[in-house]
């Protein structure tokens, strides 16, 4: 049973379609990588799954009730929302603001569990050491993790991420993609926007092309990446290679100058 | 880097309060005392116990006893109220705009209620009696911050630049309406219009007591209850629905409660500035930038910062008195350019 469902979704905003005709269901347990060229729709569909707004067209549905339905609260219980910037106004500690995400468990018996909770996400984003802090303080990446580790702490059956480890250096890019793994094992689902069409196809069970507001590949890794899809959408010529051993994708951009290519129309944005 | 206790305050926000009650009952009291004509401590609760009742027959000193019943108590009462009331507006406007720079008197709160206050005065159109004034004080102010509010926001956030230049908009506008007004009133209200213009308890009463007293109560309470609500605001508004937060509805509760604070003591001092900005402020470098910290702090920093002021007010230049809002304007602002660069560079630029 779907937890998760766009139907026919579309986003309008000022007479243009973010997202037009999305539909697709998610269920517990699955690891979705949204992919796409700049422009394609994605963060619009994280935003329409995460109820930020209402669909224009079709709808949104979470355990089968519209998204519509939902009280912020109902809401935030079960879905968390990491979004690109996680800027803070005021000088708050790390800890402070990682204990925001215990907010919509306030007077549940969920929050019995608060500090053990609060530990455990800061622990597993490695922020713990910067308990203390004060968040105006952090630095890009950091900030970034402690983010994460407030949207954890929401312990919510479904997590959205929008480009959860642009900020992140190699090492915590890998942690942030184990957390995941671990949760979506746990039975949670996540749903995340990512650039790296390589890390999407390694960690996604489930991979979501889209293009100018439409989905136009949603399936395995293997069936989606494709050298010929993938080069028509971000117009500019990738190669896809399947690692025999392992099943591993390898994704490779053509990095040939555009001069010597002539192939893509200038001032059109090339992108991996 | 320096590394912090648990907590984000460098005081504990128990030992502030307490310092905070000790310096108001102190402010409060030498205010009772001191002035034109100095009173006796004695003088001085022989007048409070003998009006609730507590001792009976004549006072000793007659005169000491009126002024200070009459004339000084009532003042020393709004003071506190009017104190309480701009620092926890500004608490509560700082808190939901995520924005240390916003102030009922910068951003033109208070001076859309003094203008719609004004209006009543020089009209007297009153039909709700005594109410009326901070009824329309109320309304105009609500009307400010709603403006305010709705032009400054961008993708759940408020441009300081915006906010500022709204600002001086509105106070433009008010200003204007008000000179207006002044220019078509008689000598008797043009008096009281001017001393109000400036910010003054001079003309106080226990009846406006009665009246702004209430309301001001119920906007402070009000304002304590959103605390939680403050601090996840302060995440910018998506990331507070993403927690669980009914930001529109969070919102109009904001602008009713700041409007009803403003309202308040506009209606009583008209408009004194820089309490508002530098109470929260002040507060945040002592205990952090918790609400449920922030705002009982303020109430009682921002009451000690106006009893304090009006004491000098009226005892720096006797028997000749300052506006009040002169005052704090004198002393408020190079503290607030201190402040601003020096906040700065701690928190590496604004929002």
């Amino acid at each position: 049973m779907s937890i998760l469902a766009a139907r026919n979704a579309a986003l309008e905003v000022d007479d243009t379609f973010l997202c037009k005709g999305v539909s697709a269901s998610f269920t517990s347990g699955e690891l979705v990588a949204i992919v796409g060229p700049n422009g394609a729709g994605k963060s619009s569909l994280l935003a329409l799954l995460a109820g930020d707004v209402a669909p224009s067209e079709g709808s949104v549905h979470l355990n089968d009730r519209p998204l519509a339905d939902f009280s912020p609260v109902d809401l935030a219980r079960s879905r968390a929302m990491l979004t690109q910037t996680n800027t803070v106004a005021f000088s708050f500690t790390v800890e402070e603001v990682v204990a925001m995400g215990r907010y919509p468990w306030q007077g549940k018996s969920e929050s019995a569990d608060d500090e053990a909770i609060i530990k455990s996400v800061m622990t597993a984003c490695e922020v713990a050491h910067l308990d203390t802090r004060r968040i105006t303080k952090l630095s890009g990446g950091e900030l970034a993790r402690v983010a994460l580790a407030r949207v954890l702490a929401q312990s919510t059956p479904v997590i959205l991420l929008d480009e959860p480890t642009a900020a992140l250096d190699v090492k915590h890019q890998e942690l942030v993609m184990e957390i995941l793994r671990e949760r979506v094992a746990d039975g949670a689902l996540a749903i995340v926007v990512m650039h790296d069409l390589e890390a999407a196809a390694a960690i996604a069970s489930r991979v979501i092309l889209m293009c100018d507001g439409e989905v136009v590949g949603d399936g395995s890794p293997v069936e989606v990446l494709s050298s010929e899809v993938l080069s028509d959408v971000y117009d500019h010529p990738i190669e896809v290679k399947i690692d025999e051993a392992t099943g591993h994708l390898d994704i490779r951009p053509s990095r040939v100058p555009r001069q010597i290519r002539h192939r893509s129309p200038m001032g059109r944005e090339t992108q991996v | 880097m320096k590394v912090r206790r648990a907590r984000s305050g460098v005081f504990d926000p128990r030992i502030v309060g307490t310092v905070l009650v000790v310096l108001l009952i102190a402010t409060v009291f030498v205010s009772a005392l001191v002035g034109a004509y100095n009173v006796s401590p004695g003088d001085v609760l022989g007048s409070i116990a003998r009006r609730l009742g507590l001792t009976s027959g004549t006072p000793s000193d007659r005169t000491a006893d009126e002024l200070v019943w009459v004339i000084r108590l009532p003042r020393i009462v709004l003071g506190v109220v009017v104190g309480a009331c701009l620092a926890t507006a500004g608490a509560v406007m700082q808190g939901a705009f995520a924005n240390p720079l916003s102030e009922p008197g910068i951003i033109g709160v208070s001076s859309g209620a003094m203008s719609a206050a004004a209006l009543q005065i020089v009209t007297g159109f009153s039909p709700l009696g005594i109410w009326t004034l901070p009824v329309a004080a109320f309304l105009g102010g609500l009307a400010a911050v709603a403006v305010v509010y709705t032009i400054a926001r961008h993708d759940g956030r408020t441009e300081i630049l915006t906010l500022v230049l709204m600002g001086i908009a509105i106070n433009a506008l008010a200003g204007a309406a008000i000179g207006l007004l002044a220019f078509m009133s008689d000598d008797a209200s043009l008096r009281s219009l001017t001393s109000w213009t400036l910010g003054s308890l001079a003309q106080s009463t226990w009846e406006k007591v009665l009246i702004v007293g209430p309301i001001a109560v119920v906007g402070l309470i009000a304002a304590l209850m959103m605390a939680r609500t403050l601090d996840l605001l302060s995440l910018g508004d998506r990331a507070a629905r993403h927690v669980g937060i009914d930001v529109e509805r969070s919102r109009i509760k904001v602008l009713l409660v700041v409007a009803l604070m403003a309202a308040s003591a506009v209606s009583v001092s008209g408009i004194v500035l820089f309490v508002g900005l530098l109470v929260p402020h002040v507060v945040r470098l002592f205990v952090g930038p918790q609400h449920r910290h922030v705002l009982p702090l303020s109430v009682l920093f921002g009451a000690v910062i106006v009893s304090l002021a009006d004491l000098m007010a009226r005892t720096v230049l006797e028997p000749a008195e300052l506006p009040l809002g002169v005052l704090t304007s004198i002393l408020g602002a190079p503290v607030f350019i201190w402040q601003l660069r020096r906040l700065r560079s701690r928190h590496g630029g604004w929002v």
